[in-house]
């Protein structure tokens, strides 16, 4: 079975947001509900100065703090990688976004706590979730981990990679190119 | 409730009553089945979120839509969108638009009137403004140039030359030059270049998604993009090099690129000597123009502008300076130098019809469309005075000057306007100034939404129907970028419209019937498409359900264009690249670019002086998606409203990151949170171009940020007639306005 | 002040009040409270943590008497244990308004995540609570067999309980301010301490009523002296926590630690922590108490109402202070420049207040119901000796 993981070369975003919208108008998602942010960073001063944009979404972790405090399994962990929700388990008590390290959660109208799931649907088909396939500068490079073959096993062999917070020991399947 | 009428409810409610025959059997789980039963359709149409009509397709679901995506084969889009146009989709059932005809009653009070009433008023007020003043004394005013057709058509009618695009606030700079000079816009071969300069050009701010995803892919390739701007910008963030410029000085560095490319003997002799004409008149009156004359004024080190100038001719002729849009081409009193010399710069590279350097945009040769009852009324002199001799004679008349409209309405040459998909009242200098456009004895506005110019000047709105719910004649893909193949693409309806509006033909031909010109607009748009497909070999129904189409005739070649005899042939005065604006000679002006300073410059020993620039937000496309809920929300989570200020500035004010300023120019004094940044040059100050809506039926955008039109006089630039929008010194002070 | 009918109107407009807050919330969601994507809890889950303390340090009390067999304290246990269980009831109350949909916690038994400290700290509670209205019905039955045995079992849930929900805040690993493991130990204490300033309030009113007679009275004056050395003993334990807590707070850097802790120098919380916490829950009582010793009953009413107003702010800042300082994905990100946003909203403060008034009505109403009064205890063991009843004499 594919076990899905995403790669982000984020040098190349310029920070249009595309990702973000077009996961809102996918998902049907609420006014305050985002699955996909982007993170600013201004390094230097004056002229010498650049800023990092880094694209920020569920990263899906092997070790998911918000599986882990998760009561019922509304929150859990999928044999492909995803980390799944199903709403109707969900009481709503907010460990998961008070667990989650990545602040990826987020509350909906009906006050449970919502998150991007990977586009299931869609990945499981071979295509790119929507905030990959519309995204200009194809900064996201989702795939099949355990496929040697992949198209992301192969962007990845070629260049050096990290991940957010590993250190947490949350182990998450998304990489960015350094 | 109007989801309630729809197809999927008769649907659910003939199944029930065929298969029972009794009535109301209907119940909430049938209906709940049949409409998750209905198949999803996918249909092409184009997008709206800006003016560069990306191919999308819409999925409609119970005829309702559902969401959009980029159309894989549109040279524009190639299955990728940005964020404007992912959200602007789901204004069709934004709160903000206007639901039917409106007239006004009193100041900002409408009433709903039907469509026939709306047009027996306007015709009959129309038809006296004629009589009274003449033909010419009506103005049609628009974004450019999606009403001409049909604008046209009525203005010929009744003698009007008074059509005025957005231009002039936007970047006619750049297209009165380069229309003189090279005899139309060519577009960066961003794809096979091997070094792109952008200059005060935000291509990742005004996005074509395609075109962006060329440049990164060139970069991949080992292209080097370098950035000058006073602001990093967007596309900045993935340059090789960022070179932070004085703002209003991007003429003398161009003056000075050029002095080493020539000094230096690094441009393309050979080209030059071929295919441009004036080059020993330019060089002769530019030759102190050095480096180190242009460190003075730009700020940037005389060693950095003969690096890149060299690493330019280097990489020529697959090298250009992106000619650009609104970045430079309406901002200063020197734009129109300015955009002289980005002709001259790229055809010192030799680059102009070559791979990698600047190509034009492949044609596509429509039909003609045989439209009945015409009638040519002489046209009157033009109101701006585009064109004519002692008033503004070097402006192009396709085009004219939008900012200084309440000036003709003063002086009587226009009684009636029409501003069509337009909102000068925010998008133009001096809110108060445009706002007299009411003093017309007839205005009438064509939006989709409540935008000021409806609210604050229009004696009657017209709604349109929004871009989803109309179909329009197709169009050829052209600009901002380089493909090889012409592509045609089209708009068609995708949903029925939500109120009661209309296409703005069917708007047309109710106001000039309702005038007594009954033969006219006599054909549907279907009909328009089929006589306009006719020569080109595809047909309505092909297109329709393609959306785009790409052609395999008129491959672009990167040939110059000659005439039979083989001479350069770019229909300019000589045929040749022209280093001089030929009709820029006159009142003793120069026909050749050479220095200009800036009209005002913040004076550098007072610490609260700035030059207030602006640009382009990524997710929004200038005012007009302001009161989108979906793109305001990225406003608000990414503090979007803030004016960007230098750190050093900053602190010499006493003025931290998150607080509150104001800003005041001669016109206005108004508040903004602030960005206290290193990227931005410390003499300006920048704010987004997207806010300060003032229409208070605009919710989301309604008194949302401030705009840089607040603080700006409504002038006009000699050369092109732009407005000169940074052409302004504002006092910033801590704390908010009292 | 000590008039029946006052105190029930007081607490019914509390609740009445209070119900308007409830009734919002679920109709508008988490509009109308004071939290955010960033700061999911807020002040209705310090409040719950409020109400199940005082519940579970009042357990400690009541078992004093069964459990470690300190006769003196036997005047008070059935008011303690149902003080005990209103709180509890008070504290779910609150928990239930702060969870977004509180019925889906039916799959907490169907499909349960035994990793999770939010199930067992549910499971925890929810024996706790069944066990004890067990105990407290054998408490009014007077069957002191059944509650011998019950009674321990249900202080190792207590403390077990309490100590779970300590691991609710202590293993979220992105919050560095919470996670410690000695947050779950330094809970039980502070249980024991609001549960303390609980019980003297008691004794303060319960002294001042015509329900009880002038010798139980008598009995339970005996028990305010020890109450209070009981209380500023396990004070000063508490300040040595917090002494080491902000050392360990300051010292090296662990992410989120010293910016929560400098939250409370100079930052939004430095008033509410100073005045509120440290001045209502530490000085203030420590102050009075020792000062006005010939005003007990008046010194010790302001301490422990102090102290209660101040436990409720310690819990608030504790569960805010985790949150507002934005968690740092990504190094040197603008998004880590400002603190989150966060606030209480009045249908949070209603809520709160139904949980005041809530515990009062709900006190009054089962005084009412109940006989509270303990039965001559010694008469009653020489009888079950005299009747062989029971083994509890034999044992002894």
């Amino acid at each position: 079975m594919a076990r899905f993981g995403l790669l982000i070369d984020a040098r190349k975003c310029t920070g249009c947001h595309a990702c973000s919208i077009a996961c809102a108008e996918y998902n049907e998602l609420e006014e305050e509900v985002n699955y996909n942010r982007l993170e600013f960073v201004e390094k230097g001063s004056y002229p010498h100065v650049k800023m990092d944009i880094i694209p920020l979404q569920c990263m899906h972790c092997d070790n998911a703090p918000c599986v882990a405090v998760c009561s019922t399994q509304a929150t859990f962990k999928e044999e492909n990688g995803i980390v799944s929700f199903i709403a109707d388990k969900c009481t709503g008590c907010k460990a998961c976004m008070a667990a989650c390290p990545y602040d990826a959660r987020a509350l909906n109208e009906a006050r449970l706590a919502e998150k991007c799931r990977w586009c299931p649907e869609k990945l499981t088909q071979g295509e790119q979730p929507v905030c990959s396939s519309t995204c200009m500068n194809e900064v996201r490079l989702f795939g099949d981990l355990d496929d040697p073959n992949s198209e992301i096993n192969k962007k990845m062999a070629q260049h050096e990679v990290s991940q957010l917070l590993d250190s947490h020991g949350t182990k998450p399947r998304i990489y960015y190119i350094k | 409730m109007a989801k309630l009428k729809r197809r999927s409810f008769l649907k659910a409610g003939a199944i029930s009553a065929a298969a029972a025959a009794i009535p109301f059997k209907l119940s909430m789980k049938d209906y709940q089945k049949a409409i998750a039963d209905e198949p999803t359709k996918k249909i092409p149409t184009t997008c709206n979120g800006c003016a560069s009509m990306c191919g999308i397709y819409a999925y409609i679901k119970n005829d309702r839509l559902v969401r959009v995506e980029g159309h894989p084969v549109h040279a524009k889009s190639r299955g990728r969108l940005c964020a404007r146009g992912h959200g602007m989709a789901a204004d069709i059932y934004g709160k903000g638009r206007v639901t039917s005809p409106m007239k006004k009653v009193a100041e900002g009070e409408f009433e709903p009137i039907s469509w026939d009433q709306a047009f027996d008023e306007i015709g009959e007020k129309l038809n006296g403004v004629i009589d009274q003043h003449g033909g010419n004394s009506v103005m049609w005013l628009e974004h450019g140039v999606r009403g001409l057709r049909y604008a046209e058509q009525l203005l010929d009618r009744i003698g009007s030359s008074n059509y005025v695009t957005h231009y002039s606030t936007c970047f006619s700079a750049k297209t009165n030059a380069w229309q003189q000079m090279v005899g139309g816009m060519l577009n960066g071969d961003h794809e096979n270049s091997k070094y792109m300069i952008f200059e005060g050009r935000n291509f990742a701010g005004g996005i074509i998604p395609h075109g962006m995803n060329q440049i990164t892919k060139a970069k991949e390739n080992g292209a080097k993009i370098v950035v000058i701007d006073p602001k990093y910008s967007e596309i900045a963030k993935i340059a090789d090099d960022w070179i932070p410029i004085r703002p209003g000085t991007d003429l003398a560095l161009r003056l000075a690129m050029a002095h080493v490319l020539i000094n230096e003997n690094l441009y393309d002799k050979s080209y030059v000597k071929k295919y441009v004409d004036g080059f020993e008149e330019y060089w002769h009156e530019n030759k102190d123009k050095t480096p180190e004359w242009a460190e003075e004024i730009t700020g940037i080190a005389a060693s950095k502008i003969r690096e890149i100038s060299r690493e330019l001719a280097a990489n020529a002729p697959k090298a250009f300076i992106e000619p650009g849009w609104h970045g430079l081409h309406a901002h200063y009193i020197n734009s129109t130098q300015t955009a002289q010399m980005g002709v001259i710069l790229n055809a010192l590279l030799g680059n102009f019809y070559r791979e990698g350097g600047l190509m034009p945009s492949a044609g596509v040769d429509f039909g003609e469309v045989l439209l009945r009852d015409v009638v040519e009324v002489e046209k009157g002199p033009r109101a701006d005075g585009a064109g004519i001799e002692g008033q503004r004679m070097t402006v192009e008349t396709g085009r004219g000057i939008a900012q200084t409209v309440p000036d003709m309405i003063e002086n009587d040459k226009v009684k009636a306007l029409f501003v069509y998909h337009f909102n000068p009242l925010r998008t133009a200098p001096d809110p108060e100034y445009q706002k007299k456009m009411k003093n017309a004895e007839l205005v009438v506005s064509i939006p989709v939404d409540w935008n000021e110019t409806s609210v604050y000047a229009a004696d009657y709105i017209l709604p349109e129907s929004y871009y989803l719910e109309r179909t329009e004649v197709p169009t050829q893909v052209a600009g901002h970028t380089s493909h090889l193949y012409p592509q045609i693409s089209i708009r068609q309806k995708v949903a029925e419209p939500m109120h009661d509006t209309l296409p703005l033909l069917d708007i047309m031909r109710g106001i000039t019937h309702a005038m007594g010109h009954t033969g006219m607009y006599g054909l549907t748009v279907e009909d328009e498409i089929d006589q306009m497909l006719e020569p080109v070999g595809v047909s309505r129904s092909d297109l329709l359900e393609k959306g785009t189409v790409e052609l395999r005739s008129n491959k672009i070649e990167p040939i110059f264009p000659t005439d039979m005899n083989g001479n350069p042939n770019i229909g300019t005065h000589s045929g040749k690249i022209q280093f001089s604006g030929e009709i820029y000679r006159i009142d003793g002006k120069k026909g050749i670019p050479t220095w200009v300073a800036p009209k005002v410059s913040p004076d550098p020993s007072k610490d609260d002086e700035f030059r207030l620039i602006h640009g382009k937000q990524p997710y929004h496309s200038h005012h007009v998606t302001s009161n989108n809920p979906k793109l305001v929300r990225i406003t608000e989570k990414y503090n979007g409203t803030a004016m960007w200020m230098n750190k050093k500035r900053a602190d010499r004010l006493g003025i931290k990151d998150g607080e509150t300023v104001t800003i005041t120019s001669d016109l206005a004094s108004k508040s903004v949170p602030v960005k206290v940044t290193e990227l931005v040059h410390p003499e300006c100050v920048w704010i987004s171009s997207a806010y300060g809506g003032f229409s208070d039926r605009l919710e989301t955008a309604y008194n949302l940020g401030v705009n840089y039109n607040d603080f700006i006089k409504a002038e006009v630039e000699p050369f092109s007639g732009a407005v000169m929008s940074q052409e302004v010194v504002v006092k910033v002070r801590k704390g908010a306005d009292v | 002040m000590l008039n029946r009918k006052m105190w029930l109107s007081i607490s019914s407009v509390l609740v009445l009040i209070g119900a308007v807050g409830i009734v919002n919330i679920f109709i508008q969601g988490e509009h109308v409270m004071g939290t955010s994507n960033y700061v999911p809890w807020g002040s209705l889950i310090a409040a719950y943590v409020f109400f199940v303390a005082i519940s579970t340090g009042l357990t400690f009390l009541s078992s004093l008497a069964h459990v470690f067999k300190w006769g003196k304290i036997e005047v008070m246990t059935k008011r303690l244990t149902l003080a005990s269980i209103v709180t509890l009831m008070m504290g779910f109350v609150m928990i239930g308004v702060e969870l977004g949909s509180p019925l889906s916690l039916f799959y907490i038994l169907i499909s349960p995540n035994l990793q999770a400290p939010i199930f067992w700290m549910g499971l925890l509670y929810g024996i706790y609570m069944a066990l004890h209205i067990v105990e407290f019905f054998f408490q009014l039955k007077e069957d002191h067999g059944k509650i011998k045995i019950i009674s321990p079992i249900v202080l190792v849930v207590a403390i077990a309980a309490q100590g779970t929900l300590g691991a609710v805040f202590g293993m979220s690993i992105a919050r560095g301010y919470w996670n410690e493991s000695y947050i779950s130990i330094y809970f039980i204490l502070l249980a024991f301490v609001s549960g303390l300033a609980f019980a003297i309030l008691m004794t303060v009113i319960l002294t001042k009523t015509k329900t009880i007679s002038e010798s139980d009275k008598q009995k339970i004056l005996v028990l305010q002296p020890i109450f209070s050395k009981m209380l500023i003993g396990l004070l000063i334990v508490t300040v040595f926590f917090n002494i080491w807590k902000w050392f360990y707070s300051l010292y090296g850097n662990m992410p989120g630690k010293a910016e929560a802790a400098l939250l409370m120098v100079g930052g939004p919380l430095t008033i509410p922590y100073w005045v509120l916490e440290v001045g209502l829950v530490f000085v203030l009582p420590i102050i009075v108490l020792f000062a006005f010793k010939q005003r007990k009953q008046l010194s010790l009413t302001i301490a422990s109402i102090s102290m209660l107003i101040g436990f409720l702010a310690m819990r608030i800042i504790m569960v805010f202070a985790g949150q507002i300082v934005p968690l740092t994905v990504v190094q040197g990100s603008e998004s880590t420049n400002q603190l989150r946003e966060f606030g209480i909203l009045w249908s949070e403060w209603a809520t709160m207040g139904f949980g005041v008034g809530g515990t009062i009505l709900l006190y009054l109403i089962a005084e009412r119901l109940f006989d509270l009064n303990v039965a001559p205890h010694k008469e009653e063991r020489r009888k079950r000796v005299n009747t062989g009843e029971g083994s509890y004499s034999l044992a002894k």
